[in-house]
């Protein structure tokens, strides 16, 4: 306000300067700015006036006394940051994490794109419907049941324990989800299984944009479909996966808490524990919330370095990026 | 309900009569009626000065202009199929037309949605909930972060006469249900009788036992050949079946571990001093043992895996012989739904010893209070009506009600013996005795009476055996009293606590399933020694010279 008034003084100025145009496209887009409003009261009132919250992260939180009359935490605010970092399970939790969700990324970013691209390939198109329909379908189940099954799948008597048990790669016995090094494999395996026919169908709209008129002068070019495929699709859609790559980067410590949780259980913590569900058993089950927030917070600061991060290279590598 | 007359016109009775004895000090007189004052007074005169009065002043039922009051309770399972909340159940609905309140419930799903509305701060007046285990630092820390409104001595004794007496009768119950600083934190579900402190322990099949020519187990060699017995003979494919919770749980209640001179997997107190007992070189053998029922395929492989209803149909269909579980809940359950099968019998055994006919060391055993406690909070603007509302549990005719349901309805008394009616034992609705009672009465959780299991709709010969042998143990000795940690521990304790637990937990599971191998079990200790055991010790330690000191 103060800066516009006395901007306001010179008024050459004041057309340039960010007040005064604000002003100015108020007065043109006025509709536009009126049907923005809900959005902004939204976002203030959800997003951004809980966040306030999070210095209870800072703070030895007492529900009773509310968030700002609880006493701030020893060491400056820091004990909860402290007490995590110097626990025993700080090097499980991140590993594991890491381990999940990186793999995870591995194996089901690009698996979409290419049952996209392959999807993009068939032909016959009553039979491409059907395969797309069938690919989506586990995305409306939801995840408790797709856990539930999952759990009865891998169950010690479960269809594909004794498929595998015949194979011998397990033992029939005995559950998967019993055995820590089967955890990471059921969790991306089953996490492929929902989610791949749902995320291809933005590439393949992706797809449906992509010029005719490009494939047509790389086959007068000579392009096999192979060749098109490298030349002319994947270009076409770069933008695309690079957007959902950046998107899926900022997610890569936030491992999705309910599907873990669903199928862990204490004997394979080792492998399975993560952080969000250490907040979920800290904050919720132990309600220690102080803590739960610290450990929050510390994931969500590493998610934001993530997001910044892979912007950056993907700018510097592709000349594309989110902002 | 003897005396017709208001709390008012008893109080300005007594007010008369200690004018004119010329006795009145603060708010301590609260006298019957000035008739019995002088007898009192002499009493009153040999004992301490500070309890002002051994008479209490009765509370009348309907309390006059009672109102309302919020209360927060959890959904129970016993009955949340059939009615939404509590008020609507036969016992709540009696509740307030006996007591004159009128309850406004606020039902929340379970522990962690309770834990939920804590954390919102906005607190109903009255709160029913299992502090001691779900609350970070129990009554004593829920009082200090000002959500549980500690009641003084004399509060009690105006308010809450009845349940005074419950709770002063026995100095240790009165310490059970104190803060450190003298104040009663709510009011406790009490068990009432010795037998209903226990009454968990190993459950297996004695006609499989009879069949195969065998004794029921005592020792960890007989279980163990029983087990194979079992495997071979009966072809149970998974001869001992239980979950991993279980499993833990089994060892911290030290069903098993005595015939290797380990009290059991908790803390326990062993002459006024805390051990914790998953520390213990003993422990070590205790995993090596069930490490060997896993190998050998006695204990079911997918224990860490299994849920409460696989180890019912398993103990059902034969496939299981034995298991662990409380003599209600599981022992009773399984025998109730195969009543109508043959050749199917259960007994539950007393835990395990080294030598026949030694004592067990150690079993479940409960403190006298023990569980859920209503507690008034903060929020509530009139605490002293409220109070009356939770002192009825505690009277006769409370008793009665949340113990039993409704005279004439659920059950007759015939010559001082409690019969349970037609609509408990046959009801035309098809409903089962346990969900009758479950509408009429608050036996299926804690609530704020004594318990009483003096009379039973459907106890089997065999369940009052079991409980018996349940208890049959020297638990008393070595248990760790209801303690409560200074506000000043109880962040560091309960972080402590939560991170040890987690790592014993996986350990234990690891130890047995042989993924760690047992010669790992010293550096086990040292990470435990390093995850800050001792400290842990250290306060406990603080904690039961207190309580001892109390």
């Amino acid at each position: 306000m103060v800066k516009s008034k006395r901007k306001g003084a010179a008024p050459p100025a004041a057309q340039n300067s960010y007040w005064g145009r604000l002003k100015k496209d108020l007065k043109k887009n006025k509709s536009a700015y009126l049907m923005f409003l809900p959005v902004l009261l939204f976002y203030l009132a959800f997003c951004y006036k809980p966040m306030y919250g999070v210095i209870i992260a800072f703070k030895n939180f007492v529900p009773f006394k509310g968030i700002l009359a609880s006493p701030w935490a020893d060491h400056f605010g820091m004990k909860h940051f402290l007490d995590f970092f110097n626990s025993v399970y700080f090097g499980r939790l991140i590993r594991n994490t890491l381990t999940i969700s990186i793999t995870n990324l591995l194996v089901t970013f690009p698996a979409p794109i290419i049952l996209a691209l392959l999807l993009n390939e068939v032909g016959h198109r009553k039979y491409k419907g059907m395969l797309q329909t069938f690919t989506y379908l586990p995305h409306f189940i939801s995840m408790v049941v797709i856990c539930g099954m999952v759990r009865m799948f891998v169950d010690h008597d479960g269809f594909i324990t004794q498929m595998l048990a015949h194979m011998g790669i397990v033992n029939g016995k005995l559950s998967m989800l019993s055995n820590k090094n089967y955890f990471v494999p059921i969790y991306v395996i089953s996490g492929l299984w929902q989610t791949i026919g749902w995320n291809a169908i933005i590439y393949l709209s992706a797809l449906s944009s992509v010029d005719q008129e490009l494939y047509e002068a790389a086959r007068i070019d000579g392009a096999n479909r192979w060749q098109q495929t490298i030349h002319v699709t994947l270009p076409s859609i770069m933008m695309t996966i690079i957007m959902m790559l950046i998107l899926r980067i900022g997610s890569i410590m936030g491992v999705g808490h309910e599907k873990i949780i669903l199928l862990y259980n204490p004997g394979i913590y080792q492998t399975s524990d993560v952080i969000s569900t250490y907040v979920y058993r800290k904050g919720l089950l132990e309600a220690n919330w102080s803590y739960a927030a610290a450990v929050g917070l510390f994931n969500s600061v590493i998610n934001m370095f993530l997001v910044v991060t892979a912007n950056k290279i993907t700018k510097k590598v592709t000349d594309m990026g989110l902002w | 309900m003897g005396k017709k007359q208001s709390i008012r016109k008893g109080i300005s009775l007594l007010a008369a009569g200690a004018l004119v004895a010329g006795m009145l000090s603060g708010c301590g007189g609260k006298e019957d009626a000035a008739k019995t004052d002088v007898a009192a007074k002499s009493k009153e005169g040999s004992q301490s000065s500070e309890s002002s009065s051994s008479k209490l002043e009765k509370v009348t039922y309907p309390v006059k202009d009672a109102g309302k009051f919020t209360y927060g309770m959890k959904l129970a399972g016993a009955w949340s199929d059939r009615y939404d909340s509590f008020d609507a159940l036969p016992i709540g609905q009696e509740l307030e037309t006996r007591t004159g309140f009128d309850m406004d419930m606020v039902h929340v799903e379970g522990n962690q949605a309770m834990n939920l509305l804590l954390a919102s701060g906005e607190l109903p007046d009255v709160l029913a909930y299992n502090f001691q285990a779900f609350y970070n630092g129990g009554e004593e820390k829920a009082v200090q972060d000002g959500l549980i409104y500690p009641m003084s001595e004399d509060f009690v004794k105006e308010n809450a006469p009845d349940y005074w007496k419950a709770i002063s009768e026995n100095p240790d119950i009165l310490k059970q249900v104190k803060t450190s600083d003298g104040n009663i934190y709510g009011f406790a579900y009490i068990i009432g009788d010795e037998e209903a402190k226990g009454g968990y322990g190993l459950t297996l099949r004695d006609d499989w036992c009879e069949e195969l020519g065998l004794d029921l187990p005592e020792t960890a060699d007989e279980f163990y050949d029983m087990l194979v017995a079992f495997k071979e003979k009966k072809g149970a494919e998974v001869p001992f079946c239980l979950k991993s919770d279980t499993l833990i749980e089994m060892l911290q209640r030290g069903i098993v571990t005595s015939p290797f001179g380990l009290v059991c997997a908790d803390n326990y107190v062993d002459d006024g001093k805390v051990v914790i007992g998953y520390e213990q070189p003993e422990f070590k053998d205790v995993l090596s043992w069930m490490n060997k029922l896993y190998e050998e395929g006695l204990l079911d492989p997918n224990f860490s895996t299994i849920d409460d209803e696989t180890v019912k149909a398993n103990m059902l269909t034969g496939k299981a012989g034995a298991s662990v579980g409380a003599v209600g809940g599981f022992m009773g359950n399984l025998l109730s739904t195969n009543k109508d099968v043959a050749d199917y019998s259960l007994a539950g055994i007393k835990n395990l010893v080294s030598n026949k006919g030694d004592t067990p060391l150690y079993g479940h055993y409960n403190t006298d209070v023990v569980g859920i406690v209503t507690a008034i909070t903060n929020s509530c603007k009139n605490p002293e009506d409220v109070a009356k509302f939770l002192n009825y549990g505690y009277t006769d005719e409370g008793h009665m009600l949340y113990n039993y349901g409704i005279e004439g309805k659920t059950y007759d008394m015939k010559d001082d013996d409690l019969k349970f009616s037609d609509l408990v034992l046959n009801n035309p609705d098809g409903l089962t005795p346990q969900q009758v009672t479950a509408e009429y009465a608050m036996s299926y959780t804690n609530g704020p009476f004594v318990s009483d299991s003096k009379y039973s709709y459907n106890e089997d010969e065999r369940q009052t055996v079991a409980k018996k042998r349940f208890i049959d143990n020297d638990a008393k000795k070595y248990k760790l009293p209801r303690v409560t940690i200074t506000a000043e521990d109880t962040g560091e304790y309960s972080s402590l606590v939560s991170e040890l637990t987690t790592y014993r937990d996986e350990m234990i599971v690891k130890f047995v399933r042989g993924e760690e191998s047992l010669d790992q079990y010293d550096n086990y200790v040292d990470t435990l020694k390093s995850m800050g055991v001792d400290r842990v010790k250290e306060i406990l330690q603080g904690a039961v010279d207190e309580y001892n000191k109390r």
